[in-house]
């Protein structure tokens, strides 16, 4: 049975911007051939809240597809031989209509 | 003794009708504490069920470096 999957890869900050491009190209080749990719959402390059791999920044970016349930371990074993990826994570996508306009409260206004 | 009147804390999410999203690191932050913890539900007034939705969320935004495990002056 097909689902609808999004994974998140974050790619190496002190990369060039070309690089990671190539990069994430590549995994949606790799996604075009196993599943039905949608689309790519690039974050950009944003400062983690700890070190990973020695790296304090790393670009986001989001991929959407759909496949069957052994894309998951597919893709994981593919982006974990590639150096560029610090880290990844894939979950079954719930597509719900986004509400832009509600924002969280702070801790202050909570309590 | 008189118990002091306590309003009735609504859910979060029930009243705006949305769901917790891993992704929404502004959602995220509120609802941890300084040092970096799940706020309690018996605090945030957040329902069992959402609750439960939000501490998946949390762990995978943590997983992703997009809020911290520990507050940086803690560890």
């Amino acid at each position: 049975m097909k689902r609808p999957y999004e994974s998140i890869v974050i790619f190496d900050g002190t990369l060039s911007d070309d690089t990671i491009i190539g990069e994430s190209k590549k995994i949606e080749e790799f996604l075009a051939k196993n599943a039905a990719f949608e689309s790519t959402a690039v974050w950009g390059k944003r400062h983690m809240a700890y070190i990973i791999k020695k790296k304090k920044t790393g670009v986001y970016h989001l991929f959407n597809y759909t496949g069957e349930g052994d894309i998951a371990g597919k893709l994981d074993k593919f982006l974990k031989l590639n150096e560029a990826v610090l880290r990844h994570i894939t979950v079954a996508r719930v597509d719900r209509q986004a509400k832009a306009d509600v924002v969280a409260p702070s801790s202050e206004e909570r309590a | 003794m008189y118990k002091k009147a306590r309003m009735k804390k609504v859910c979060w999410f029930d009243q705006n009708s949305i769901e917790p999203d891993y992704k929404d690191q502004r959602m995220m932050e509120s609802f941890i504490t300084e040092r970096g913890k799940i706020v309690p539900r018996r605090l945030s007034g957040v329902c069992a069920k959402h609750q439960k939705a939000l501490s998946v969320a949390i762990k995978r935004a943590r997983y992703l470096a997009m809020i911290p495990f520990v507050a940086e002056n803690i560890r």
